[in-house]
């Protein structure tokens, strides 16, 4: 940026150099287990039910290999749409500095404790055909977001955006106003700070946001459902096969389950390699 | 898997939490007999609510709750096929008893918008039309009844459950869906009178476990009288 290098340190290059050992006491050790196994068990539950003879067969399954791509298409689709709407969000919630704000960060938060089935209703008053807005949305430009794939995106960014938000806004927020200011000082204007200084120095929140919003959108079910419906190939996600499968063939559901895990999985320890550990 | 969990009661879902925790403790026996029941029976059912804990859900969800050990007494299932599931769990006790039938009507949204004539028009692409997914009874009745009438149909999409179809029919989101008669009744969606939908789906009922006994008797009573055609259900 050509700024003199006294004014504009990077805060998060000054770090203790060495790791102090940690001590692991039972009191803290004990829950801990107790909390992880409360995850780990169920996840055992699935795995010892899966029939992993039969488990290529089931997976290559038109319904299921048609569910996978509409998933991906949705989750990432959604991630994506989580950054753009939720990173000036976060930024805006983290340093607007105004009493309306906690009510804007409660409504944020709102779709966190909503049933994802409720959701999905709101959706439909909002945005059906006959909803609050959707009625104007299929009057006069003919467009109905129910029964189609941007419907089932816009469930999914619907629960997964608070996420994003949270992760991101807490980062900006913890970070201070410091290197922002330095940058001030060094006459980057405030687009200018967001992107070069805000940005960067957030980038492990934010590729945190992004994991989190994506693996919600991923296992979204309640709200699609409701509101974007359920065809093969269109909006039938995942989870939407795998309940359809526990209505039919249970060995189905469990070997989809086991997919959705094993994909998520994935990315989930391939992003933290990346981008998470320090 | 998430959802798998969430249909499961949250009682069921309690005693799993204990067991992790590793403080196993009876805590089944001061609870009322619970009835396993499937979905379109739940107005029909709503008196018995008080006294029983009755489950209401697809039948195949029931069935797989019979399969994963739930205590019940009786469980009632929306057609045939799905009796025969739940007898190969081997805790059905007796016989099963066909207590009603049920049949599909051709529901449209208020006004009927896309004026909806006959079941050929579930095949029209410009209409948003609602049917249940192939796997489930409503579905495979719906199936029957669409190939016997030589419909293709072109649905917008195949729900998991007959509730989520009406809801949507309901709030004018679809035009047209096959639903049972009894959903359709019990919110009062307005019907296109179609003479070829007259396939029944038998109703059944079955003791769990042990022969229907206590206060589980009037509900058996209840369930195989005739009390259920006042809810639209068709006798057996």
């Amino acid at each position: 940026m050509g700024l003199p290098h006294v004014h504009c340190v990077n805060r998060a290059r000054i770090r203790p150099a060495v790791r102090p050992a940690v001590r692991l006491p039972a009191a803290i050790i004990v829950p801990a287990a107790v909390g992880l196994a409360t995850i780990v068990v169920p996840v055992m539950g699935l795995l010892q039910r899966a029939a992993w003879s039969s488990m290529i067969d089931i997976l290559s399954d038109t319904g299921v290999v048609d569910a996978l791509g509409v998933s991906l298409i949705v989750s990432v689709t959604a991630a994506a749409l989580c950054v753009v709407l939720g990173l000036p969000l976060a930024w805006t919630l983290a340093r607007v500095d105004a009493r309306l704000m906690s009510i804007v960060r409660a409504i944020v938060m709102l779709p966190m404790v909503l049933p994802p089935v409720v959701g999905g209703t709101a959706l439909l008053f909002a945005l059906g055909r006959r909803g609050l807005l959707g009625q104007w949305l299929y009057n006069w430009f003919g467009i109905t977001l129910p029964f189609t794939t941007a419907g089932a995106v816009l469930a999914a960014v619907f629960v997964a955006l608070p996420f994003f938000v949270t992760t991101v806004e807490s980062a900006i927020r913890a970070a201070g106003t410091d290197s922002d200011e330095a940058a001030a000082t060094c006459g980057a204007g405030p687009v200018e700070t967001f992107v070069r200084v805000t940005l960067p120095a957030n980038r492990g929140a934010i590729a945190a946001g992004i994991t989190l919003a994506w693996a919600r959108a991923l296992g979204e079910f309640g709200a699609t459902v409701t509101f974007a419906g359920n065809l093969a190939g269109r909006t039938r996600t995942l989870p939407l096969q795998t309940f359809l499968a526990l209505e039919s063939d249970p060995e189905a559901a469990v070997a989809i389950g086991v997919l959705l895990l094993a994909v998520s999985f994935a990315v989930l320890v391939t992003l933290r390699g990346r981008w998470l550990t320090r | 898997m998430v959802q798998v969990v969430a249909s499961l009661r949250p009682a069921v879902v309690f005693v799993s939490a204990v067991l992790v925790v590793g403080t196993l403790t009876a805590c089944s026996s001061r609870r009322p007999p619970t009835v396993l029941a499937a979905s379109s029976l739940a107005v029909a059912l709503d008196t018995f609510a008080d006294e029983f804990d009755i489950t209401f859900a697809g039948s195949p969800s029931l069935i797989a709750q019979l399969d994963a050990g739930v205590q019940a007494a009786v469980l009632v299932v929306a057609d045939a096929e799905s009796m025969t599931k739940a007898v190969a769990t081997r805790r059905v006790h007796g016989e099963p008893v066909v207590i009603a039938t049920n049949r599909l009507a051709l529901a449209v949204s208020d006004g009927n918008p896309g004026s909806v004539t006959s079941l050929a028009d579930l095949a029209r692409s410009d209409l948003l039309v609602g049917l249940c997914a192939p796997e489930v009874p409503c579905g495979r009745l719906a199936t029957e009844e669409l190939a016997e009438a030589d419909v293709i149909a072109a649905p917008d999409t195949e729900d998991s459950s007959v509730r989520s179809l009406v809801e949507k029919l309901r709030l004018g989101e679809l035009d047209v869906g096959l639903v049972y008669r009894t959903d359709a009744d019990a919110v009062q969606l307005e019907v296109i009178d179609e003479p070829a939908l007259d396939r029944r789906t038998e109703i059944l009922a079955a003791a769990i476990d042990a022969e229907v006994s206590g206060p589980v008797t009037e509900l058996w009573d209840y369930l195989t009288s005739t009390a259920l055609t006042e809810h639209g259900f068709g006798p057996p």
